[in-house]
């Protein structure tokens, strides 16, 4: 199968041979697959025949030099090229592949003005929301009350400057390893934080409150000097462009109307 | 820590990454992992820290526009300055670039 894996308008061309692997990621990842066109780079797959891989695996070991990068895992390895051809050799296990591409679109989104970010976002009124927070904060909780309202993830979602306007756009990265929902995108109206409160309110933040929340929730594959500034960079673009607030929320349907209203505000 | 004198001359460490937002630096110093932030005035004279010129010259400007004695704006940059020192934000050079 070859086949263009786009995210947040970033294109990954995926070439893997017939059999388990080609069965994974087109059944997994079929809403974000299609036609090859202009790809960023091109990932070929291997079959290293491990079998599934471990639960609860430990963190990746990512080292990069320029475009180059280096992947070792006690599951997979790979070596990649950012801009170019590279190869992956992992087993037929969807929670090893989906692992991958996380650290895949980690190491892309910084350079195409984007982050890839833990948080949970919604289409509401034409727009995009983008709530973000670590595990337990309520990411999930919040998109289960969004009702009729369009989910782009309750995990990870996208955002990017393209062309100067900022977008939310859905990832394949669903909590619990969740098959994703469709691929989606919308103009980003804003930035929050999450906090569980005894009643739901919306508070403002300043542009260092929104540079601080990109920053500590932006999925960061290595702990590499380079890619904490590129981070940075576009953590600061997105605070200079884009409001944010917290929702400090308790768990009903209310909370919906509290951040439309906060909208039209 | 390095003994500071109107003539000392600073530049701002090359491997910080730092922006202005509404006014006010915000920087990233990622080896240590830490986010800084500087209020208007400490944003300007932070700006100023590209090793081109000594204390002495950045405490006239300041002196000049925020309407304060020289001997003040001198006192109140070393200050400031030995803060960013000891933070790891800046380095003492040798002579201006």
């Amino acid at each position: 199968m070859r086949s263009a894996l786009t995210v947040g308008g970033i294109e990954v061309e995926v070439n893997v041979g017939r059999g388990r692997q080609e069965t994974i990621i087109a059944d997994r990842y079929g809403p974000f697959l299609g036609a090859v066109d202009d790809p960023v780079c091109c990932i070929t797959f291997v079959d290293n025949e491990k079998g599934r891989g471990l639960p609860n695996p430990p963190l990746a070991d990512v080292t990069t030099s320029g475009d180059k990068v280096l992947i070792e895992h006690v599951d997979f390895n790979a070596e990649l090229d950012l801009a170019g051809d590279g190869e992956v050799r992992i087993p037929a296990d969807q929670y090893v592949i989906d692992h991958f591409f996380r650290l895949l679109f980690g190491l892309l989104a910084p350079r195409h003005d984007a982050l890839l970010l833990h948080a949970c976002g919604v289409i509401t009124e034409g727009r995009s929301h983008v709530f973000a927070g670590q595990s337990g904060a309520g990411k999930s909780t919040l998109a289960s009350l969004a009702e009729h309202r369009p989910l782009l993830s309750d995990e990870h979602v996208i955002v990017r400057a393209i062309d100067g306007e900022w977008i939310a756009a859905s990832t394949p990265f669903w909590g619990s390893y969740e098959k994703p929902g469709m691929a989606r995108s919308a103009p980003l109206a804003r930035l929050w934080s999450l906090k569980h409160w005894p009643t739901s309110s919306v508070r403002p933040l300043d542009q260092f409150a929104t540079l601080r929340i990109a920053i500590e929730n932006s999925v960061l594959p290595s702990p590499e000097l380079e890619i904490k500034r590129a981070v940075f960079d576009v953590a600061a673009d997105l605070a200079s462009d884009i409001s944010s607030a917290e929702l400090r929320f308790t768990p009903t349907h209310h909370v919906w109307e509290q951040i439309d209203a906060s909208a039209v505000a | 820590m390095p003994v500071l004198s109107p003539e000392s001359v600073l530049v701002r460490n090359e491997r910080l990454a730092w922006r202005a937002l509404e006014g006010e630096a915000v920087i990233l110093f990622p080896e240590v992992g830490t986010l800084h932030r500087l209020n208007p005035t400490g944003t300007r004279v932070w700006e100023q820290l590209d090793g081109s010129c000594s204390l002495a010259t950045i405490a006239e400007r300041l002196s000049g526009e925020f309407r304060v004695k020289p001997d003040e704006a001198l006192h109140d940059l070393e200050a400031l300055v030995s803060e960013l020192l000891d933070a790891g934000l800046v380095d003492l050079t040798e002579s201006p670039s």
